[in-house]
């Protein structure tokens, strides 16, 4: 189970991937609920935030309450691009990942150089006035009730220089599901990489860090804009997914809701973002739980997994199996 | 000149309101170095409990001390199960923060539950009765607010200069450890900090509220300018709050009037940013070191 | 470029104020290749304010610091490090929750490192039994020799360590020179210690520069300190001194 943890890769690790992504993706021709395909392609989407947040809030240590702003930004300018200027094909995703990646460097130069609540609040800050501008965009963004008719996401076909519209929730599982396993597969090539290691030197002791050459704020910044381009991706699949986005996306519940599901997963662990999204997108549905039961039980156990297993799920589970083999 | 007058006169108003907001949270960072997200919560919940007195029949007056005292409790509630656990399991200074967050959502999630979106209303017979000077108009609530407010920065002021408790809370604020030597006892001193802090917090949230209504949403109102303020006058230092309260509300109501009134809000963030980049202690605030 | 005849470190005039305080005045000294400098003074002399300019974690208010005759006033630490001006710190610094395998891997973070750049390492300082452990749970005097494993392994051409026989007793103390000099044997770079065990200085370093206040008030070899006039006043009556001797 090396691959919770996030070292080498191993052939167990291999075998475990290579079972799990075929399965995923014939997994449509068994379910036949069109309710439970929107609960995993909400739950891949939310995956996708997680494993994009983890990099900043896990591996770096630094508690970004921003993380929806990416999410929001990569959604609202593929829905702007859509419905205003009639385009909604890989040029637009193209131009939502750059946005998204222009607004992490606007966002990141000043925010990376804080540090502990200090970060936590200026990332908080800056995507609520996001928010605002959004709400108070007019035409433009819709305001705040929201921007409807996005369209769906188009794909060129080269054999029959045809376009491939996807309509069907179906593709969009598709979408979605691939789109996670290339997140999946980028996370564990980072974190088994230098760049992995810099970022557990940098939230170990960020000073010691320094002072063997490790560039603290170039790593963050990685950190920060790759998860920032994951989430927009996240975002921009939403909008042609849902045709609807509003400033909700910002709001401060989506973002200590991403905030939970990394914690209660395993901050700092490959999977544990992964299966805390899952968690936190199906149970609720799974117990038929109301809107503000839903956030008072997951409040609740935000704050228990805090006191009694700060490492998440994942990381409680690692524990135990590496306490078990050095006995 | 007059409405520019009036304009500041209310920034004013609106900033002391914004430093009521604030005073809990940055006492409670001062001295126990920890930024409590749930502080809005608090600052709803002295709304909430004293519309429940007054709704049977207690007085305004008397509902307000009880409600405020109540809170106060909850405060030590939080500092004893969750607060202190974190510091027993060596959490970094900076984790419990997270906690808080959770305890915001816990507890704006009870309020929808047991109150439901639909707002309260807290009233005193003396609210909305406006006054005049010289042709600048406030409302009674505000004089309600400006003589209370400037009374309990003076109490405080008293407590922290001159009683055995305040003082030890002054020295924890300075250096932890050689506190300790010198046999305060300092478990003692965070719950005393949560239960003042949190009486803040409710005390903000009963006067403050009459001005407008009460629903499970103001508390976010609350903290989002209370961390500006507690930013912008620096974290740790009532002076500061004040300073920072009277600034944000300034900035604030001066641009509503001569800009563009819908980014009201923006400007707190903005300032916050800002100080951030340029003096990360804020202008009076005091260090986050480490230990 | 690198002249010949240029000193590995120059200080000129390095000052640094706080507000009305002034912690460090106008220091100037130099260190040369393959040295072992002291840098003592009584607690407050503004020693690690110095090693802290020095190391980039603090700029200087005024003055500049020059590293192989280039000018690196105001570089950021890591900057330096990849430089080669590697430090310790006065507080345990390691990676807690990782092996003592990881924490020196990390440190080879510069470089294209090899599993036998890190196992020399470890033999070197004889933290071979440890490599498995977590760094947290090694007793205190391991827990300071791995400080000086990271540093090494950062291929250092000049070394700080800042109070690196702080809480030893005499017994470890002297098996911490034993081991800086086999250390030094093998490898050529320059080392500059912190302290203020007087005894521990005059035992291993080549020269020593004397801080009080903030101020230099005396360079020289060990000898040469031992018997000038100020150190004494300053020295006497302390137990650190006593000590020496």
């Amino acid at each position: 189970m090396i691959i919770l943890k996030g070292t080498k890769g191993k052939k167990s690790n291999v075998l475990l991937i290579s079972f799990f992504i075929p399965l995923t993706l014939i997994l449509p021709l068994f379910i036949k609920s069109s309710f439970f395909i929107h609960m995993l392609i909400m739950s891949f989407i939310n995956a996708i935030l997680a494993i994009g947040l983890n990099f900043i809030l896990g591996f770096i240590g630094e508690k970004s309450l921003g993380h929806a702003a990416f999410y929001g930004l990569g959604a609202y300018t593929t829905a702007i691009l859509s419905t205003k200027f009639n385009l909604s094909d890989w040029r637009s995703l193209l131009i939502s990942l750059l946005v998204t990646a222009i607004g992490a460097l606007i966002i990141g130069f000043p925010s990376l150089r804080l540090r502990g609540p200090y970060f936590s609040i200026v990332t908080l800050g800056f995507v609520l006035i996001l928010q605002l501008f959004i709400s108070n965009g007019g035409v433009l963004t819709g305001g705040p009730t929201g921007l409807p008719g996005v369209k769906r996401l188009e794909i060129y076909n080269p054999f029959n220089n045809n376009v491939i519209v996807l309509s069907t929730d179906i593709s969009y599982y598709y979408l979605i599901t691939i789109s996670f396993w290339f997140c999946f597969l980028i996370s564990i090539l980072l974190v088994s990489s230098k760049i992995g290691r810099a970022w557990t030197a940098i939230r170990e002791n960020l000073d010691l860090a320094e002072s063997i050459g490790i560039n603290s704020f170039k790593y963050k910044l990685i950190a920060f804009l790759t998860g920032a381009i994951m989430a927009g991706l996240a975002g921009s699949i939403y909008a042609h997914y849902f045709s609807f986005v509003s400033p909700k996306l910002f709001d401060t519940f989506v973002n200590i809701n991403i905030v939970t599901m990394v914690i209660i997963g395993g901050e700092g662990t490959i999977l544990g973002p992964v299966i805390g999204a899952f968690l936190i997108t199906i149970l609720p549905e799974i117990l038929r739980f109301a809107e503000e039961l839903r956030i008072l039980i997951f409040g609740f156990i935000l704050l228990i997994t805090i006191i009694f297993a700060p490492k998440g799920i994942v990381g409680t589970i690692t524990n135990i199996l590496i306490h078990e083999k050095e006995r | 000149m007059l409405l520019l007058l009036q304009t500041i006169v209310n920034g004013i108003v609106d900033g002391l309101a914004y430093s009521l907001m604030s005073s809990g949270l940055t006492l409670v960072f001062g001295i126990g170095r920890v930024i409590n997200f749930a502080h809005g919560e608090l600052f709803t919940l002295g709304a909430y409990i004293a519309i429940i007195l007054v709704q049977n029949h207690f007085s305004y007056l008397f509902g307000s001390l009880i409600s405020i005292i109540l809170v106060g409790f909850v405060g030590v509630i939080i500092e004893t199960l969750v607060i202190r656990r974190l510091r027993r399991l060596g959490a970094s200074i900076w984790s419990p923060f997270l906690a808080t967050l959770a305890l915001l959502n816990i507890l704006q999630s009870l309020y929808l539950i047991i109150f439901s979106p639909n707002p309260y209303i807290l009233n005193n017979p003396f609210a909305y009765v406006p006054i005049n000077i010289f042709s600048i108009t406030i409302s009674g609530q505000d004089l309600i607010i400006l003589i209370v407010f400037l009374l309990s920065i003076c109490l405080l002021n008293w407590f922290l200069k001159k009683t055995k408790y305040g003082i030890a809370m002054k020295a924890i604020s300075q250096d932890r450890e050689a506190s300790l030597l010198m046999g305060i006892n300092i478990e003692n001193i965070y719950k005393l900090t949560w239960f003042l802090g949190a009486m803040l917090s409710a005390l903000a949230g009963i006067l403050l509220t009459p001005k407008s209504t009460v629903d499970p949403y103001i508390g976010r109102v609350a903290l989002l300018k209370g961390l500006c303020v507690v930013i912008i006058g620096g974290l740790g230092s009532i002076e500061g709050a004040i300073l920072g309260g009277i600034f944000l509300g300034l900035t604030e109501s001066l641009a509503s009037v001569y800009l563009l009134p819908t980014f009201k809000d923006v400007f707190g963030y903005l300032f916050v940013i800002l100080i951030l980049l340029l003096k990360p202690r804020g202008i009076l605030g005091k260090s986050l070191r480490r230990g | 470029m690198r002249k010949r005849g240029d000193n590995l470190l120059e200080i000129r005039g390095l000052t640094k104020r706080f507000g009305g305080l002034i912690a460090v005045n106008n220091v100037s000294f130099i260190v040369k290749e393959d040295e072992i400098v002291g840098l003592i003074g009584p607690n407050g002399a503004g020693k690690t304010t110095l090693l802290n300019m020095i190391t980039g974690f603090l700029k200087p208010s005024s003055g500049s610091i020059f590293f192989q005759g280039k000018d690196v006033t105001g570089f950021s630490p890591y900057y330096l490090a990849k430089l080669g001006v590697i430090r310790t710190f006065q507080n345990t610094s390691i990676f807690p929750n990782l092996s003592v395998f990881q924490n020196i891997e990390i440190a080879t973070h510069l470089y294209k490192e090899s599993y036998k750049d890190i196992t020399e390492i470890l033999k070197k300082l004889e933290l071979e039994e440890y490599s498995g452990e977590h760094a947290k749970s090694l007793p205190y005097g391991i827990q300071r020799k791995l400080e000086i494993a990271i540093a090494l392994a950062a291929k250092p051409k000049l070394l700080l360590l800042d109070e690196p026989a702080a809480g030893m007793n005499p017994e470890e103390t002297l098996q911490l020179i034993n081991d800086l000099r086999r250390i030094k044997e093998e490898k050529e770079f320059s080392l500059i210690i912190v302290d203020h065990n007087m005894k521990f200085i005059t035992n291993i370093c080549d020269r020593i520069v004397v801080l009080h206040r903030g101020e230099k008030i005396a360079e020289g070899t060990p000898r040469e300190i031992l018997n000038t006039k100020e150190v004494i006043e300053i020295y006497l009556g302390r137990s650190v001194y006593s000590a020496s001797n």
